[in-house]
């Protein structure tokens, strides 16, 4: 009986520790409403890197229900070559907000079992409406965008690349990051090559920088 | 029958008692062998899973039922793997082959021949072991590189061709080889040479083909030093193509892929050990049944060792046992060859200004229509850092650019490189091709036409490098009707209490919870954007320490305690915030959401209602009256503020003749139209009194306000601040790690700020904590350990040593002495 009456205590306690460890973790729904500043707890599911560098890395990151930009995350070298694209990770840092763009800075992470890659959603309809910063960092398309102006940001390739692209009359920016990129890629050489009155469709993580700037990762010529 | 009983039960028992132990060995060594082969097992497993089913796997299969070559196909499509495999053949073959000669005849010699200075040179070659492979490497690589054999086979090939192991173990070889077979040789009038080959090769041949396998493998996985000399994909092992696959080929992606490429470059490893494992000839050392040819032929003794040594010598020196020793000291010309070309190289920042660019562009066309022997390459940076990384990367391969806009922070940096950064001094003062020279080809400013204080700011260690481009300052850009809003009056010098108290007074809100003085949501009162000259100012301002010109710490005190507390105060209430927290003064400002916004006089074009570069929607944009002020003051009877812009510095290079083509190049940056026109781009200043006196630059001053462009008022107060307050700028102590230094300074105002947002307590702990907590991650013990004239540049004293590193010296000098002391004792009982 003792025996039994222990080894059910424990079971009960083992089971606690794993609910409260469970415990904390937000939906994206409560980290959009957590406060500026505010620690946060998220799982998510990379789906890009921007970068590495001095033992922090900036990552895009998605769930089902949303995005999150994790901008210098703690994360050895190492450990970053681990961060492939659907990899899951539980996140823990702190609520930002940064010339609009809301992030997660100063966080941990740990990786955890699962996988799971965004489709990228269409979101030419919401451009230069209210509902589109609720998709603020996820994987979006923008579809038959006529190239208004192409400008490398130091007048030569190697740098960021600025796009300006209008649909319905109304232009909007977009942006090549080059550490997201690169500049031996496809998608780099592409936006270079684009010129004013070229159609097409962009496709990138809806990146925010005083309203919407996504950060481009494909160009096709428009369906 | 009892006794015999007895026997066989005892014999049962014995043999039940070896039987188990068996069954207990055997099921370890099994054990042992699982865990040995399962990686192996694994790698070939996941090698031949397809990329769906790897990937689709949450539990590890340790089978698959659908194996696939795809995995494969893929590894050799994707990359050249086929070529690594030849290169690393090619670098195999040729590297084991010179290593055996050298390394067979060293033996040989040690072993068999006598020679004068023999047993010292060889305790020299068994010191050489003491020494680690990696302390090496860096000598290597830069004698590589000075010899041109980078990205070559040679380059590769040549550092590993002799091993002081591998001789040592061979020469122990050969000694077991009696003498009596040598001397029965000799007698029959064998060489030397014929008797290693007839003899000693053929008892010695399993040492021989081990050290080969050893050699083989070693080849096969070398990585350090392929990754080093090579950055060409045509010259990539597979050990170092492996790496970029994973790095930046499918090696992250596509585990399977990335296992079947391993697995392809392990089974030529593999197969090479089966098949030499069989080869290898059972054969003892003792064997007395060879004899060699008597036949005595062929060089004396001596000068095969002499000859050898020789070539011991000459590949000792690739060996990495002598360093670089940089490049040599710049010394002016006489002439400047006009015949010959140079192409130059120009790193330059801009502020995302492409009227900053076309003026770099400008100089250069107007340069070499000057010189049309020199040809300026421009690249353009956006971030000092940046700046600063690649030049410190490229400095070890002497592949700096020619000519360099930098800080002088950087600069005490670069010049840990021997000779990398050239001393201006001499170049000042050259009657023909110095500042003012005779022979320049253009109006070049005299020495003393440069702002004295802005040269100063480019000495270290009593020595120019680098010359000023451009100076600028802080500002704070004030929406003074907000300030008057509230009920205050600008003074003619801000004060850290005014702007702390307005600061304050504007996060009053409605009951709707709309700012006041704004009716926003959002007012940040002050914001900061370079927190490092923010906490320099204020301690300067303050007298405290920062630190000494020598690099002593001084930062770590009570009234950066004080300073941290009054900041964390103001951003608890969210009167104060910075540009790494929120975002850029300028937006803040321009949107109505800031009245102080702090950043430099080179960011003027950003700030107002009716700035000529926004970042912001013009429907955001607010109306108000903007001052250009001097920062805050802590004493507005002693302003202090701090200065900065960028300076040019000029590497050295072999050829005298490309320094000079720099410096002219440098020169011509100091030129009036180059000096005026960039100084418009932004809130800079010329750094000549030549171009600030000069009527254009005084025309360009006095039309403030004419457009909202070229004449930009608030960008002309901006450099007129400066102009008007030269005198009261000043900038920190330079030297190697003083960058560490700076940033340390505001990354705790950073700290503070978050912390406070985020509902932590700043008090006494804390801070003693961040103090202990910037120390380790900036490594200021380590700039403070430097201590004295040691940190200055230029200085050779570089403090005392380490502990540690006095205790690894004691005890090499002791072996060199002990051995010196054996060899001696050695030749004495010879003697006797």
């Amino acid at each position: 009986m003792k025996k039994l009456l222990a080894a059910l205590l424990t079971l009960s306690m083992t089971l606690v520790i794993c609910a409260a460890m469970a415990e904390g973790v937000m939906t994206h729904a409560d980290y959009i409403a957590a406060e500026i500043d505010a620690e946060v707890v998220v799982e998510t599911y990379v789906q890009a890197k921007q970068s590495w560098w001095d033992n922090k890395a900036t990552v895009y990151c998605q769930s089902e229900d949303g995005a999150y930009f994790l901008y210098e995350m703690a994360c050895p070298e190492e450990d970053y070559a681990k961060l492939v694209p659907g990899t899951k990770i539980r996140v823990t840092g702190y609520k930002g907000e940064w010339a609009g763009e809301v992030e997660i800075v100063d966080a941990t992470f740990e990786i955890l079992e699962g996988s799971y890659i965004a489709e990228p959603v269409d979101m030419t309809a919401l451009l230069g409406t209210d509902e589109l910063i609720a998709h603020q960092n996820e994987l979006s398309v923008f579809k038959g965008m006529t190239i208004e102006a192409i400008e490398y940001k130091n007048g030569q390739p190697g740098d960021d690349i600025y796009v300006t692209a209008s649909v319905n009359g109304q232009s909007y920016s977009f942006c090549v990051e080059v550490y997201l990129t690169g500049t031996d890629t496809d998608v780099y050489k592409a936006v270079g090559e684009l010129k004013a009155g070229d159609v097409v469709d962009i496709e990138g993580f809806l990146y925010w920088y005083e309203g919407a700037n996504p950060h481009i990762i494909s160009v096709n010529p428009a369906a | 029958m009892t006794q015999q009983t007895d026997y066989e039960k005892t014999g049962k028992s014995v043999r039940a008692g070896k039987r188990m132990m068996n069954a207990l060995v055997y099921a370890l060594l099994t054990l042992w062998a699982l865990m040995v082969l399962f990686p192996f097992y694994w790698m070939v497993l996941t090698s031949v899973k397809s990329y769906g089913a790897y990937n689709s796997e949450y539990i590890p299969q340790l089978f698959t039922l659908s194996p696939t070559l795809e995995n494969y196909i893929e590894a050799f499509t994707a990359v050249p793997l086929a070529r690594y495999f030849v290169n690393t053949l090619i670098f195999t073959v040729v590297t084991t082959a010179i290593m055996m000669a050298v390394t067979v005849l060293a033996a040989y010699a040690f072993a068999r021949l006598n020679f004068r200075g023999k047993n010292a040179a060889f305790v020299i070659f068994l010191s050489l072991m003491m020494i680690p492979s990696e302390l090496v490497v860096i000598t290597n690589f830069v004698t590589i590189t000075s010899l041109n054999l980078r990205n070559t086979f040679l380059g590769l090939i040549l550092p590993s061709v002799t091993s002081v192991f591998y001789i040592y173990l061979l020469k122990e070889n050969f000694e077991q080889v009696p003498d009596d077979l040598y001397y029965a040789a000799k007698v029959d009038g064998t060489s030397d040479l014929k008797y290693l080959f007839k003899v000693m090769i053929p008892i010695c041949k399993p040492t021989i083909v081990t050290i080969a396998i050893l050699k083989v493998i070693e080849c096969w996985n070398s990585y350090v030093w392929p990754r080093l000399v090579t950055d060409d994909e045509n010259y990539f092992l597979v050990s170092n193509g492996i790496q970029a696959i994973r790095e930046s080929g499918f090696g992250r992606e596509n585990i399977p892929a990335m296992m079947a490429a391993v697995v392809s470059i392990s089974v030529p490893l593999i197969v090479l050990f089966l098949i030499f494992r069989q080869k290898i000839p059972d054969l003892p050392a003792e064997d007395h049944g060879r004899r060699g040819e008597r036949r005595h032929k062929g060089m004396s003794q001596k000068r095969a060792a002499l000859l050898l040594m020789g070539l011991m010598l000459c590949l000792l020196a690739l060996s990495g046992c002598h360093g670089s020793r940089g490049l040599e000291a710049f010394e002016v010309p006489q002439e400047f060859d006009g015949t010959q070309q140079h192409e130059i190289t120009f790193w330059a920042k801009n502020d995302t200004n492409m009227t900053q660019v076309a003026i770099y562009e400008d100089a250069i066309k107007g340069f070499e229509a000057l010189y049309p022997n020199i040809k300026v390459n421009l690249r353009l940076y956006t971030d000092y850092g940046k700046i600063y990384n690649d030049v410190i990367t490229n400095i070890a391969t002497q592949t700096t650019p020619n000519v360099c806009i930098t800080y002088p922070d950087h600069i005490a940096t670069y010049m840990t490189g021997t000779n990398s950064v050239v001393p201006l001094d001499a170049l000042f003062a050259d009657e023909k091709y110095g500042l003012g020279g005779s022979e320049i080809r253009f109006d070049s400013p005299a020495q003393e036409e440069i702002i004295g204080q802005f040269l100063s700011e480019c000495v270290l260690g009593g020595r120019h490098y680098a010359v000023p481009f451009m100076r600028s300052t802080e500002a704070c850009y004030v929406n003074r009707t907000y300030v008057e809003a509230l009920g205050f009056t600008l003074p003619e010098t801000l004060t850290w209490d005014f702007v702390w108290t307005v600061s304050e007074a504007a996060m009053v809100k409605d009951e709707a919870g709309n700012f006041l003085v704004n009716g926003q949501k959002v007012m940040i009162p002050f914001i900061y954007k370079s927190t490092d000259n923010m906490m320099i100012q204020m301690l300067r301002q303050k007298g405290a320490g920062y630190s000494t010109d020598d690099g002593e710490i001084e930062i770590f005190n009570d009234t950066t305690r004080s300073l941290l507390c009054t900041v964390a105060e103001h951003a608890k209430s969210g009167a104060f915030s910075t540009f790494k927290i929120s975002s850029y003064p300028a937006n803040f400002l321009n949107a109505g959401q800031c009245i102080f916004a702090v950043d430099s006089t080179a960011g003027a074009t950003w700030m107002g209602p009716d700035a000529p570069l926004i970042d912001i929607s013009e429907d955001k944009l607010v109306d108000f009256d903007i001052e250009v002020m001097m920062i805050p003051q802590f004493d507005p009877g002693h302003p202090q503020m701090i200065s900065q812009g960028p300076s040019v510095c000029i590497f050295n290079k072999e050829d005298p003749q490309e320094v000079l083509a720099s410096w002219l190049f440098t020169q011509y940056l100091l030129t009036n139209d180059v000096q005026i026109a960039y100084a418009g781009t932004e809130g800079y200043v010329p750094v000549t009194s030549k171009a600030q006196s000069s009527d254009a630059y005084q025309d360009y001053l006095a039309r403030s306000g004419e457009d909202n462009s070229t004449h930009y008022d608030v960008k002309i107060m901006a450099s007129k601040l400066l102009l008007d307050n030269t005198q009261n700028t000043f900038v920190t102590p330079v030297y190697n790690g003083s960058a560490s230094l700076r940033s340390a300074a505001g990354q705790m105002i950073e700290e503070v700020t978050k912390a406070v947002r985020r509902k932590k307590t700043v008090d006494d702990a804390f801070i003693e904590k961040l103090y202990a907590d910037m120390t380790s991650l900036y490594r200021l013990d380590q700039i403070a350990g430097q201590g004295g004239k040691a940190a200055v540049i230029g200085e050779d004293d570089l403090g005392p040593l380490p502990s540690a590193a006095v205790a690894l010296i004691a005890a090499l000098v002791g072996a060199w002495v002990l051995m010196g002391a054996y060899v001696l004792r050695q030749r004495l009982r010879k003697k006797k």
